[in-house]
């Protein structure tokens, strides 16, 4: 696995801004712009051929909406998990269902749920939500009920 | 359709766009297909999912984690056990809690019963899709005897809700051991006979030999997991692969196929029915009453929710019950843990971050129906309508799950 890391920092010099390490996982955290390359070298070079998953976590006091990867190899049974942190005024990145077709429903729901762009994706429509819907309700300031939006969210820590 | 292509002399047919869903009785659910087809043969299939949304990832993240638990029930509604513990080893690994032995091995029963009771039903389902309705009737009648067992265990049936973050919710009554192994005892009758009526029968060879085909390359790239990527010939088996609750321990093969059409799918399930009677029987073995259910130092009271006649009769499980249903344990703030089982479905993958409270921050349930559907068009492309049928029961999606 170090050496895993080790070619990614010689390859991309500065992609990878923190290494994260919790509960014997570990964490990439890759500059959006470097995330499609770093990707595309974990699966043509390191053999990770499986993407287990593809998520998304939204941070409104930091302003930022994180996308994470869980990417796999069958063979070594090694598991890499690359997040990569986009500004919430513009959430784009670069679609990776051309590397793992998982990627392409698994893009949708982030889409759908979370409202993140994906450019270059194929058919990047609503897949949970019908078409028509507005609004992103895995975003933190969406409410839990009702249609008096955003002002009866509370965040956790205030809550009684 | 019929009578009028056979008028016209030169029986070419128009290209028709047919709607199969969502409420297709044999979808599985509210799945619904648009088809385009040729005649009798599909040119192109495009799933569309959806239908059952209920946003369980956006109330997940709006309640405590304990009162997670009941949803998760209602993701893969038919094999329940697994979706619960699964979730309560997710939180485990946030928060980094050990549960004890004898809870260990409870669980590994549980959700191979729960393995069990998905595998049949499946069973029948796609027997009786493809108009073997026999089947149907010894698979379910079996079906209930495990929900006999979960109900003796949690009270409930269908939704459990029996495992909890840092144990189980109740203890087991006295002689449900004795009563699992008779029923696993005589488990395997019913397979049999379930194997004998089909595995051989021409009928049933017919509709599912070569039907619904995938490459083990086309697979893995697809996400395929659990049953249909065994069929593949992928030795992929997330208990052999990364083993929690020692299932290390157990002596159990993984079935892989070889041609990934849905007999080989069918033949994987099978054998997966028996594996899980062996590590059942091998479990009841170390069953061992004497070792507490929930781990006894002060830190770790703190998590779970205390057996209900001890809340009843003392003051200290009564105080510890108040805490931790009023606050619970707290997540570690910006932490983030991904934990996967093999459920039945597939793997079942459960992404939580810790918000420093104690609701999760982020709740995404990797759910292998969802990604297991999404193969849909690769396996139906030039198949005929009967063999849709055939294929999406081959896959065993629940929509529960795949909408969440």
């Amino acid at each position: 696995m170090a050496d895993v890391i080790q070619a990614i920092q010689s390859k991309f010099p500065g992609a990878i801004l923190e290494i994260v390490e919790y509960q014997g996982e570990r964490t990439l955290v890759v500059r959006p712009g470097r995330v499609k390359a770093v990707l595309g070298h974990l699966k043509q070079i390191e053999g990770f051929n499986f993407l287990a998953d593809v998520s998304s976590a939204h941070w409104p006091e930091e302003g930022r909406i994180d996308v994470v990867y869980i990417v796999r190899s069958l063979k070594s049974r090694e598991q890499l998990r690359v997040r990569t942190p986009l500004p919430i005024e513009d959430p784009t990145v670069e679609t990776v269902s051309d590397l793992w077709g998982t990627a392409d429903w698994l893009e949708r729901e982030v889409y759908d749920l979370m409202g993140v762009q994906f450019t270059g994706h194929a058919d990047l429509r609503r897949i949970m939500l019908p078409e028509d819907f507005e609004g992103h309700p895995l975003r933190k300031e969406y409410p839990m009920e009702g249609d008096d939006e955003w002002r009866n969210y509370v965040p956790p820590e205030n809550r009684e | 359709m019929t009578e009028m292509n056979r008028e016209r002399l030169d029986l070419n047919t128009d290209v028709i766009t047919v709607n199969m869903g969502p409420q297709h009785p044999s979808t599985h659910g509210v799945l619904r297909v648009v088809l385009k087809l040729d005649g009798e043969v599909v040119l192109s299939a495009v799933p569309d999912v959806g239908y059952l949304h209920r946003g369980i990832e956006k109330i997940a993240e709006n309640k405590t984690l304990h009162q997670v638990i009941p949803y998760t029930d209602r993701m893969d509604y038919l094999s329940p056990m697994s979706n619960n513990i699964g979730l309560a080893m997710a939180v485990e690994k946030l928060i980094g809690f050990q549960i004890t032995e004898r809870c260990r091995v409870m669980r590994v029963i549980c959700m191979e019963l729960a393995r069990l009771s998905s595998h049949l039903l499946w069973l029948a389902t796609d027997a009786l899709d493809v108009g073997a309705g026999t089947v149907y009737f010894y698979a379910f009648t079996e079906r209930e005897k495990i929900y006999d067992l979960f109900e003796r265990m949690s009270g409930a049936r269908f939704t459990v809700s029996y495992g909890r973050i840092g144990g189980l919710a109740r203890d087991w009554p006295e002689g449900l051991e004795r009563e699992i192994e008779t029923y696993v005892a005589q488990a395997h009758k019913t397979i049999d006979e379930c194997d004998k009526l089909l595995t051989r029968n021409k009928i049933w060879i017919d509709r599912n030999q070569d039907v619904g085909v995938i490459s083990a390359e086309k697979a893995i790239d697809m996400g395929l997991s659990g049953p249909p990527l065994r069929a593949c010939g992928v030795e992929w088996d997330l208990r052999k692969a990364y083993p929690y609750l020692g299932y290390e321990r157990y002596d159990f093969e993984i079935p892989v196929g070889e041609h990934g059409d849905c007999y080989d799918r069918y033949l994987v399930r099978m054998e997966e029915m028996r594996q899980s009677i062996r590590i059942v029987q091998q479990a009841l073995k170390e069953m061992d009453r004497s070792i507490p259910l929930f781990p006894e130092d002060p830190e770790s009271r703190k998590v779970f929710l205390p057996p209900k006649d001890r809340v009843l009769t003392k003051m200290e499980e009564l105080i510890h019950q108040f805490i931790v249903a009023t606050e619970g344990p707290k997540t570690p703030k910006g932490k983030e843990i991904y934990f996967a089982i093999e459920a039945p479905k597939g793997e079942l993958g459960f992404y939580l971050v810790g918000s420093g409270t104690n609701v999760a921050h982020r709740c995404h349930f990797r759910a292998p129906s969802y990604i297991n559907l999404q193969a849909l068009p690769i396996l139906l492309k030039g198949a005929m309508v009967a063999d849709c049928v055939a294929t999406i029961a081959s896959l065993d999606p629940v929509m529960g799950e795949c909408d969440r």
